[in-house]
């Protein structure tokens, strides 16, 4: 079943400069839906679209099939909780003055009818989830470097055991173990609660591992999707080709893949 | 001219003494390019800002030498003129009132139309050539434009060093191989020395002479960058490594691209 639609959502700043134009997409409960594109081509416009932050010019967002901006009531809160967004840099998306622990017990506050030990027990299990100590609960945004950042931003993302995570370069400072072992850990989510993830990234490779579909979006629209194995070799939308084919090579020059 | 920036025995604790970077040795060359890499939270971040006196309040360095040359100098004495650096959070860097025109005419200090043809040129040769960009707020710029941005201006000062930390982490892989070029670029034409901090071993293979690894708050290695994927000698080195390896297994077989076999 579709959990999120995006169907002909078109949104300008500039007037003449459209940076979505008529775009569709839709992820599915428990998919995981890669978003490739170019800097710039709109994709943290969408992030912040399809979870209601900003309001499309023309067109709607779906929540299982109706409009998320008629939601009211009960219903509304229910999708705020549902859809997560973990932005795209880490430290303007904390607030400076807030611990780490009060940065992810906030929505837990909102959302769980949790007293103050439980609250305080559930940080320290999502802290040691995301590969941070409980005793970091304590730590204000200034004193942890840029991979720790975002991890404390999936964190607080995941603090309300949400249906849909959208992870805009969420995990783009961190080293490639830790990368790996984070999104392992979505995966297992996804496994054991049907979590689904829209999961924007440069990162072909990353997508191409964790996702089951690939989207490309190039002018305002989404111009190429299909499975993500193989896509790169399936791709025809000279946008998606001229993505695939810069992809850096793994050794250097001279040096042969063994 | 400049040829050697060197750090040496670094170290950086909190205000309580608690040491987060130990001895930490790196050389810069005038057209050479070290990359430094390691786990997150390792200390890549705090040892540039160390050698730069940089440091966020609360932390300390507790002792190192940077030297110019051979002759030693304050972090401040460096900062713009002779390096400049391109923060890992390019959002937080920039004031979020003043546009990219605004920042260059502050960061050159020269005649306002020679600042903005300055930056004009920069902005386009990291790809931001569309001419309504200088007249962007921050808040108004994607995440990969600012990081882009934030290069440019790092570049117009035409300083003899570069240290980036980070620089290419959103940027897609068309913008990523046009800055990799750049920098090669520059380092031939200008004898550009750097230091890029990267995750990316794909940034670290495509450009570095050299790299340095970093673990827990030291250096463990540090090799030619061939050297260094061919035959790494440290544990954490080749942890890194693998898995590289494994998110590149499913490449596509190179097309006819280099497989020349130059190193054994
Ligand atoms: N608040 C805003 N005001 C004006 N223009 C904006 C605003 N936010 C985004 N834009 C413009 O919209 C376009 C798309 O930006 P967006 O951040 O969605 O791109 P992106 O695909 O996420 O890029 P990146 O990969 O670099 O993060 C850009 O041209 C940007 O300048
Ligand atoms: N102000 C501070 N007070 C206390 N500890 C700090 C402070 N700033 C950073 N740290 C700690 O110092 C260590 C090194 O941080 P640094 O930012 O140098 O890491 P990094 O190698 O750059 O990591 P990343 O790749 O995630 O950016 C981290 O474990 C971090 O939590
Ligand atoms: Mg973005
Ligand atoms: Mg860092």
């Amino acid at each position: 079943m579709t959990l999120l639609a995006l169907e002909g959502v078109g949104k300008s700043y500039r007037p003449g400069h459209p940076v979505l134009r008529g775009l569709d997409l839709a992820v599915r409960d428990g998919e995981w839906l890669g978003l490739l594109g170019q800097s710039g081509c709109g994709k943290s416009t969408l992030a912040r679209i399809a979870l209601g932050l900003e309001r499309p010019d023309t067109g709607a967002v779906l929540y299982r099939g109706r409009p998320l901006a008629g939601l009211r009531g009960a219903e509304a809160r229910q999708a705020r909780r549902d859809l997560q967004l973990v932005f795209q840099s880490a430290a303007v998306s904390l607030n400076p003055r807030l611990t780490a622990g009060a940065s992810i017990a906030e929505p837990l506050r909102n959302f769980e009818p949790l007293d103050r030990r439980g609250r305080a027990a559930r940080v320290a299990e999502l802290l040691e989830m995301v590969g941070l100590r409980p005793e970091d609960a304590g730590k204000l945004p200034g004193q942890f470097s840029g991979g720790q950042l975002q991890r404390i931003c999936i964190a607080r993302a995941l603090a309300p055991t949400p249906r849909l995570i959208v992870m805009d370069e969420a995990v783009s400072s961190l080293d490639l173990v830790g990368q790996a072992r984070l999104l392992d850990l979505l995966a297992g989510l996804r496994r054991s609660l049907g979590t689904a993830c829209l999961f924007i990234t440069h990162e072909i490779r990353l997508a191409r591992r964790f996702c089951d579909r690939v989207a490309v979006m190039d002018g305002g629209r989404i111009v190429e999707e299909g499975p993500a194995a193989g896509i790169e070799s399936m791709a025809r939308h000279p946008a998606a080709r001229a993505l695939f084919d810069a992809v850096l090579p793994p050794l250097p020059p001279g040096m042969a893949a063994r | 001219m400049t040829r050697l920036l060197s750090i040496e025995d670094l170290a950086v604790a909190t205000g309580s003494g608690r040491p987060l970077v130990r001895g930490v040795s790196l050389t810069l060359r005038a057209g050479r390019i070290l990359a430094l890499l390691g786990e997150s939270g390792c200390g890549k971040s705090l040892s540039l800002l160390g050698a730069l006196d940089a440091l966020p309040p609360g932390l300390r360095r507790m002792g190192g030498v940077v030297a110019l040359d051979g002759r030693p100098c304050a972090g401040r004495e460096l900062r713009g003129g002779i390096v400049a650096t391109v923060l890992q959070n390019p959002r937080e860097a920039f004031n979020p009132l003043l546009t990219l025109r605004a920042h260059a005419r502050e960061t050159l200090e020269v005649r306002k139309a020679e600042a903005d043809a300055r930056l004009a040129s920069a902005l386009a040769e990291v790809g931001l050539d569309d001419p309504a960009v200088p007249g962007l707020l921050p808040g108004e710029m994607s995440g990969g434009m600012l990081q882009r941005a934030m290069i440019a201006l790092a570049l117009i000062r035409e300083a003899p060093f570069l240290i980036a930390d980070e620089p290419t982490t959103d940027l897609d892989p068309v913008a990523r191989a046009r800055l990799m070029d750049l920098l090669a670029g520059l380092r031939a034409r200008r004898g550009l020395g750097m230091l890029l901090v990267t995750h990316d071993l794909g940034v670290a293979a495509r450009l570095a002479d050299e790299v340095a690894v970093m673990q827990g708050g030291r250096i463990v290695e540090t090799a030619p960058t061939a050297r260094l994927f061919a035959a790494p000698a440290h544990r954490h080195t080749r942890d890194l490594l693998a898995a590289h390896a494994m998110l590149c297994a499913d490449d596509r077989p190179p097309a006819k691209t280099a497989t020349v076999g130059a190193v054994a």
